[in-house]
């Protein structure tokens, strides 16, 4: 089990949704203001950490033939939960991510996750693997908020800061472009994401190759 | 392998259905632990904002829930408030699904208060409409109201007007029906 490895591999030369390119659905979708991205971020690092682990627990017992529907009733069973205890506990939040708190069942990166790493390592490294992949997860989700929150509303911090919850103004109220808190904005920052960490790895790769 | 040797006698399939049975299971009785944990607190919740939405439009000590006749289906439910007046629960159809509101309609049949109670309006924009600012311009109003884009008098949150003119046509909903029960 190397922690430092799979850590930069869930943050960066793995990472979900930049690399593997997993969970876009949710990623464009929620991620207009600082508070979503946080609050979906966490949620889905707490589910992938305990499917991983049950998962993981299951490799040997669960025959491989009926493997993805086991994975999918685990998976479901801890998202309900989640949304359950959000709702009860975190009702402001639970109300913004709304939809998408369910949709976190056929989230890719979970079940991504649950059948490439869960069911052929150990327990422990599955563990970590959920910790990683879901900080990496999260980080993504972060940048996306604060860049097209900015661009489309001029805030920073919606949700969590400033009065009324809605951030605290950067831009004056004219300038901000609506399109980046619309599903187009999502496209766009995420490509331009995408592209420039696609970049640097390229590069550093190829550093590495020559010498 | 034994595994791969047997995988189309009898007992194979009964360990298949049967794990996937027991982990069903596993899962369904965890979940009901948690919906028994957490039902209460969010019925409560729902009912607290439900009852809190209520004051804010139209105080009152209590309220009581009449019939309502009419046919408009916006309408969801009528409270009459015992100060007199009504206090309306309308949904109408915003851009990103239907917008729970309350509506609060004076004895003299003018608008009291507007509130949201939920809506899956965009964030930073159609949800805008919870905003202090923008509800405050439906107060004393009465009749049939429309954003200024049609000729009205409600200032719309954006240039689209969908969430607007879907707040506009849940307090049009609610006047009418008040007006109906006199």
């Amino acid at each position: 089990m190397n922690f430092k490895k799979q850590f930069k591999d869930g943050l960066l030369t793995q990472n979900p949704v930049l690399v593997q390119l997993l969970g876009m659905c949710s990623t464009m979708a929620i991620t207009t203001t600082l508070f979503n991205g946080i609050g979906m971020g966490v949620a889905v690092t707490f589910i992938l950490i305990c499917s991983n682990v049950v998962i993981s627990l299951l490799r040997k017992v669960i025959p491989s033939k009926i493997r993805i529907a086991a994975y999918i009733v685990v998976i479901a069973g801890f998202v309900t939960m989640v949304d359950l205890l959000m709702q009860a506990f975190l009702p402001a939040l639970s109300e913004s991510l709304g939809i998408f708190i369910p949709l976190i069942v056929v989230n890719c990166i979970i079940l991504g996750r649950a059948e490439a790493f869960a069911s052929k390592n150990s327990v422990a490294a599955s563990a970590v693997d959920g910790i990683c992949q879901g900080i990496g997860y999260t980080v993504v989700l972060i940048v996306m908020c604060v860049v097209r929150e900015f661009l489309g509303s001029g805030t920073f911090g919606g949700g969590l800061l400033g009065p009324e919850g809605a951030g605290i103004r950067i831009l004056p109220e004219q300038f901000p472009a609506m399109m980046m808190i619309l599903p187009v904005g999502g496209f766009l920052t995420l490509g331009v994401l995408i592209a420039v960490v696609q970049y640097f790895l390229a590069k550093d790769k190829k550093g590495a190759d020559e010498t | 392998m034994t595994q791969t040797a047997n995988t189309s006698s009898v007992s194979y399939f009964v360990k298949l259905a049967g794990t996937l049975l027991l982990i069903s299971v596993v899962v369904a009785g965890l979940l009901g632990l948690v919906n028994y944990i957490t039902a209460g607190r969010i019925a409560a919740i729902n009912q607290e904002k439900t009852a809190a939405s209520m004051q804010e439009v139209l105080p009152a000590t209590s309220y009581e829930e009449v019939e309502y006749t009419g046919s408009d289906a916006l309408v969801k439910t009528v409270y009459a408030a015992s100060e007199g007046g009504y206090v309306v629960e309308v949904t109408p159809s915003g851009f990103g699904g239907e917008i729970d509101m309350v509506v609060g309609i004076a004895p003299d049949g003018t608008v009291s208060g507007v509130s949201i109670i939920s809506m899956s309006e965009t964030s930073g924009l159609g949800a805008n409409a919870a905003k202090e600012s923008f509800r405050a311009q439906f107060a004393g109003t009465s009749g049939t109201l429309a954003v200024s884009k049609d000729g009205g008098e409600i200032d719309a949150l954006t240039g689209a007007t969908i969430t607007s003119r879907a707040v506009t046509s849940g307090v049009n909903a609610a006047l009418a029906a008040a007006a109906d029960l006199g």
